[in-house]
């Protein structure tokens, strides 16, 4: 923490997560553009890039859908079981788990055949603030960007002006709203928010259960996994998201 | 106390004080009519970046405060859902709190706010006073100009003149990317320019220039409207070509040319392919296939015969029809072009294109064949054949396919293809016994012209109900096929066996005519139970008539038709299947067990100048098809798939035909009116594993085959007095045979990206019944290979590679327990790639192959050897030049080794060897040169 912005933001992350907000389910859908993460990949061949944005065109795109659920303690973002593809295949782990009372992440996730649970203080993206408008789900949202330097990709956050809760799909937040759309290396995968609800009562948000087997990691141990792969991908002109998520 | 430690503890003692360095800001938020606003969002950012820094939200009464705030510069914005964001720079200097005082939020417009945000959901983009918003979400008929969609705009007011305004105030200026555009009249711009071209629409205030210059607002303030055009990224073309001219031995001289160019739009792809060469290169390659084809390569395969295992879940397969040689070894012309055509929009996809391909090929081959007939005899034939084809194809493709709405869609795809082929066959064939006193020499001139047409149309319905998982698909195809084939044949056979020596001559021409109709349909229902299973109905008719007639004359009789040789065969085959399966689908787990009916009925009408009408009905063959599979999904990406099939299959019209194919007398093929269908049983079970981490995948895939009914051509040879060994051979059904293959691969990194290796195994065993002679003869045949190959990376430049494979094949024969057979091939392999300057690269390779058989006491070595050097040129990389020396050693030979039903054979035939070709290559797009430069460095900063 040598750097003094990054030690006021986790300052000022405290403070909005230790303060009360009311609970909700965000539904997103998120969708996944193969054309587009080709093109973003910096270790493929330029012309092998431009062959498959070719002959793949517009009909490389899936969609999925995932659920962001909160309270004043806790969130959860995992995604859903779709019919189409859950039958005859089974996805990999992806649990998105937050205590906020604690401090705390317990992301259950698989990567490289081995499964983990991250367990580490929570930390949030370092936004820079734009100046577009527009609605997603009924509600305005301001624009946000962010580089990520591990995966050297440029995410386009939407955060609702009128729903205060510094929170967003996948481990996007920090925000200072709900983050209702994101938008990573110009439209590779999209989360939008089709679905907002907020009850009244606090939800139940259950932690994630795991088996003893699993080992725990912490976010900068995963993250260096994660850029070790990417380097050896790229030595082998390789794209790293066939094996691990974009 | 080092220099290092002091600097650091007072960094430490600066930071300590800096951060005691803090303030407070504070500020009031009210509307234009002086009402408080609260729950705006307070932002600060650092000035550098606009990095989120800090935030709050307003009150109840429109106050903020950022309180013990670390002292620096910042920007902080004020957002809400309802006003125009507003920005202040923040500079404190000695102050200890900064007040804002009353700060008054514009609202954001109404028409910008219920129509652009809420109604045609565009972003707007705030910059500075500045509100522009996304003009390609007003939609505008093809052909509208700009004048048109300010029409549609909000808060764009255009009158009868086609004067514009805004707010009130009058538009005198229209930009267009920020440029001034035919002078002062913004009339010229709004016009005549496309409104398809624009993509997002400016308004704004813009200082008048005394303001400029002075910083003194002046209160003149003129409308100015800057039209943005579209990013015309998803547009262009790209291209390439490329010529060759070469020495070689065989030929003076060897020559390649190859050219293609595509044109695309978002919607549209336009491609032109050419190519030429006379180095055996027949085929476009995968690369060129796919910029050929673009998008419409993915719909390759359409099938429309539903059943087990049909899924409507958009599973694609690549197909390709192979055109060119198919000659063994030898040398080709070829030659080809086409154009291809891809329309697609949303719910539209359109395909259409023309292949042309012409081949020239010829070969000689040299073949020892020993045939094993019962009672330990044997006989000896030894081959020199000339083969000349002539082939050429144009084959016209058009698939449209439409979806009507998210629950149904429409595919229609229709090919046509007209194949003419000429080609020449001579063979020298002369027979021999076993201590090679020779028996009869026959030889064989024949020439045959064919006119093929085919035609197919195919149409798939497909219907998703509002219940997930619920779908209905019905198809209907249609193909003719039509062939004429004229036939010259030519045979001499001198008998010269003990005392006796004979010439007999066989010379006839045929006219063989084919029509084939095939009518089949498929329809397909889905039904889920719950969320795991589904049940799935099928149905399939197919009903194929195919009319066979030959009408030979003797030319040696001043073309008389000869009555024996006068047929006119019909065979209709007509199948139903009805089917079910249930399946269990979750989490991984796929399992589908199901069963049809099936019922298949021929009947064959055959007429000849010597017999009546003589009509076969045959009785309907009825069949019950159990099927199962299973696809398992287990923990650590290893995959498991199981399956067992019953296939029941009606005998193919060339099998059925009933009379003699007499292209060459020493070998005749009848037809059997007897057939029945083939059936067989088929198990086959694979695992799949591959770990990212390590990279390490293996693969392992085997196949049986249980043969109840299989049909194989049973042969009788016969020693004809004054003719040789004559062998007919009879298409009939036999119980038995059974066939069992594996095949598994695997690759794994031994120093991670740089040294790597892949190996694999195959094997498999089998027996094939046959009568010889109505005695009955099984062919157990088993056979292995294995392969190991390494790749070694050194740095970004440097490549090797080195391989190593051994195949052995052994067969033996029930009517000769003697004659085991043993084969065995040797391969060794070894390559370099260089990139020797930034541009320039380096290629070699060598391959060394080695042939045994003890049996012909033949022990046979190849070694191949190619050397390339190519040069990349010019300042955009567009330019490339290659040298490439072809078989340095001119060593190249087509070699095989045949071990059959009751003969062992070696077959050989010189083909393209040595030859050095210098290519010039232009790409409009540059061609790729790697980066020789360091590996990045990724820096996180989490």
């Amino acid at each position: 923490m040598k750097n003094p912005i990054l030690l006021t933001l986790a300052l000022l992350l405290i403070t909005i997560y230790a303060h009360p907000q009311e609970s909700g389910i965000i539904t997103y859908t998120v969708s996944h553009n193969w054309t587009k993460k080709v093109e973003s990949s910096k270790t493929m061949p330029k012309t092998e890039r431009e062959r498959m944005a070719y002959v793949w065109g517009d009909n490389s795109e899936y969609t999925v859908t995932a659920e962001l659920k909160f309270n004043s303690n806790a969130d959860r973002f995992e995604y859903q079981e779709n019919e189409e593809y859950s039958q005859w295949r089974k996805g990999d782990d992806y649990i998105i788990y937050r205590d906020r009372e604690k401090n705390e992440t317990f992301d259950v996730l698989s990567l490289l055949n081995k499964q983990y649970v991250i367990q580490d203080s929570l930390i949030c993206q370092n936004w820079k603030i734009k100046n577009d408008m527009k609605e997603i789900a009924g509600r305005i949202c301001m624009n946000a960007s962010y580089f990520d330097p591990i995966k050297e990709k440029e995410v386009i956050a939407w955060f609702a002006l009128d729903l205060p809760v510094p929170l967003g799909p996948n481990k996007y937040c920090g925000l200072p709203g709900m983050i209702l759309e994101v938008n990573e290396a110009n439209g590779a995968v999209v989360y939008t928010a089709t679905s907002i609800l907020l009850p009244d009562e606090n939800i139940e948000i259950e932690k994630p259960a795991v088996k003893k087997k699993r080992k725990f990691i912490t976010q900068s141990e995963y993250d260096k996994k994660v850029m070790k792969y990417i380097d050896e991908c790229e030595k082998m002109q390789r794209p790293y998201f066939w094996a691990i998520p974009f | 106390m080092n220099t290092k430690k002091i600097l650091s503890f007072l960094a430490f003692l600066l930071f300590a004080f800096s951060a005691k360095a803090q303030f407070t800001i504070t500020g009031m938020l009210k509307d234009t009519i002086n009402e408080p606003i609260p729950s705006a969002t307070v932002m600060l950012l650092s000035v550098k970046d606009s990095t989120l820094v800090n935030f709050t939200t307003s009150d109840s009464k429109g106050n903020f405060a950022f309180r013990n705030i670390r002292k620096a510069n910042y920007i902080l914005k004020i957002s809400h859902f309802t006003y125009m964001p507003q920005a202040f720079f923040i500079e404190p200097q000695e102050e200890k709190e900064i007040n804002l005082g009353l700060i008054v939020l514009k609202p954001i417009a109404h028409f910008l706010m219920e129509i652009v945000i809420r109604e045609a959901k565009a972003p707007i983009f705030i910059k500075g006073d500045t509100v522009e918003y996304d003009a390609s979400t007003f939609k505008v008929p093809p052909g509208s100009t700009v004048e048109d969609l300010l029409r549609r705009l909000p808060g764009i007011d255009v009158d009868v003149d086609g004067n514009i305004s805004t707010m009130g105030k009058d538009v005198k200026t229209v930009y267009v990317d920020g440029k001034a555009f035919f002078g002062n009249n913004p009339k010229t711009v709004t016009q005549n320019l496309d409104a398809a071209a624009i993509s997002k629409v400016q308004v704004f205030t813009e200082k008048s220039e005394q303001e400029k210059i002075t910083g003194i607002a002046d209160g003149s303030k003129e409308k100015v409207m800057n039209l943005e055009l579209k990013d015309e990224y998803k547009k262009g073309y790209f291209g390439k070509a490329s010529a060759g001219y070469g020495w070689g031995s065989g030929a003076p001289h060897r020559w390649v040319a190859k050219g293609n160019f595509n044109w695309f739009t978002d919607k549209q792809q336009l491609s032109f392919i050419g190519y030429g060469n006379n180095l055996n290169q027949s085929n476009m390659d995968w690369n060129d296939r796919s910029e050929f084809y673009g998008q419409s390569m993915q719909s390759g395969n359409d099938n429309g015969d539903f059943g087990f295992g049909s899924s409507m879940r958009g599973m694609r397969y690549y197909s390709y029809s192979s055109f060119g040689s198919s000659l063994e070894g030898g040398f080709s012309n070829n030659g080809g072009g086409g154009v291809n055509y891809n329309y697609y929009h949303k719910k539209v996809k359109f395909n259409v294109g023309y292949f042309y391909t012409v081949n020239k090929a010829f070969n000689d081959l040299f073949a020892e064949r020993e045939t094993f007939l019962e009672n330990d005899s044997s006989f000896w034939r030894i081959d020199t054949t000339h083969n000349d084809n002539l082939r050429q194809n144009h084959s016209f493709s058009t698939r449209f396919e439409y979806e009507i709405d998210s629950a149904n869609n429409i595919v229609v795809r229709a090919n046509f293809k007209y194949e003419p082929v000429n080609r020449l066959y001579k063979t020298d064939q002369f027979f021999q016994t076993p201590e090679f006193v020779p028996i009869n020499l026959n030889s064989v001139n024949n020439e045959y012209l064919n006119d093929d047409v085919n035609f197919d149309v195919l149409t798939i319905y497909n219907h998703k109900f509002k219940k997930k998982g619920r779908n209905f698909a019905l198809s209907g195809f249609y193909n003719y096929k039509n062939g004429n084939n004229l036939e010259d044949i030519n045979n001499i056979n001198e008998f010269f066996y003990g005392t006796t020596s004979e010439q007999i001559k066989f010379v006839v021409k045929n006219n063989r005519n084919s029509e084939d109709h095939l009518v089949k349909s498929s329809v397909l229902y889905v039904e889920p139970l719950g969320k795991r299973f589904s049940l799935l109905g099928f149905y399939n008719f197919s009903n194929s008539l195919s009319r066979n007639k030959n009408n030979s004359t003797d030319p040696a009789n001043s073309n008389v038709e000869i009555d024996s040789l006068w047929i006119d065969y019909e065979n209709n085959t007509l199948y139903n299947r009805v089917g079910a399966s249930a399946n269990y689908g979750y989490n991984g787990i796929n399992l589908s067990l199901g069963g049809a009916f099936q019922s298949i009925i021929m009947k064959g009408i055959c007429e000849t100048r010597l017999q009546p009408v003589d009509e076969q009905n045959f009785l309907p063959y009825n069949s019950f098809i159990p099927y199962f599979s299973a696809y398992l999904q287990l923990p650590k990406n290893v995959y498991v798939d199981a399956g067992y099939s019953y296939d029941v299959s009606a005998p193919d019209i060339s099998y059925l035909f009933p009379m003699p194919n007499l292209s060459n007398r020493m070998y005749k093929i009848l037809g059997n009116t007897d057939l029945t269908p083939e059936r067989y049983h088929e198990i086959n079970g694979g695992i799949n594993y591959w770990n990212s981490a390590s990279m390490i995948s293996i693969y392992f895939n085997s196949t049986a085959k249980f043969y109840d009914s299989q049909i194989v051509y049973n042969q009788i040879t016969e020693f004809v007095e004054n003719q040789g060994f004559v062998t007919t051979s009879t298409p009939d059904n036999v119980k038995g045979g059974n066939r069992f293959s594996f095949y598994s691969w695997t690759s794994f990194p031994i120093v991670k990206t740089k040294l790597t290796a892949n190996a694999s195994i195959n094997g498999g065993i089998g027996n094939a019944p046959v009568f010889i002679n109505n005695i009955k003869n099984i062919t157990n045949s088993k056979n292995y290979g294995a392969h190991l190959n390494l790749n070694l990376t050194i740095g970004q430049r440097l490549n090797f590679g080195v391989g190593g494979s051994v195949a052995q094949t052994f067969t033996t024969y029930s009517i000769q327990i003697d004659r085991n057979q043993t084969f065995i091939n040797y391969g060794a392999s070894l390559y370099a790639k260089w990139q020797v300057f930034k541009k320039t690269y380096l290629e070699g390779t060598y391959r060394f192959s080695n042939y045994t058989n003890r049996n012909f006491e033949f022990n046979q070595d190849i070694h191949n050897l190619n050397i390339s050097v190519r040069q990349v040129i010019g300042k955009k990389n567009q330019w490339e030049l290659r040298l490439a020396a072809v078989d340095v050693l001119n060593q190249n030979e087509y070699i095989r080794q045949i071990a059959a039903v009751n003969y062992i054979e070696y077959r050989v035939s010189p083909t393209l060897a040595r030859y050095f070709l210098l290519t010039v290559a232009y790409n409009l797009k540059g061609f790729e040169v790697k980066s020789t430069g360091n590996q990045r460095v990724r820096v996180a900063n989490r």
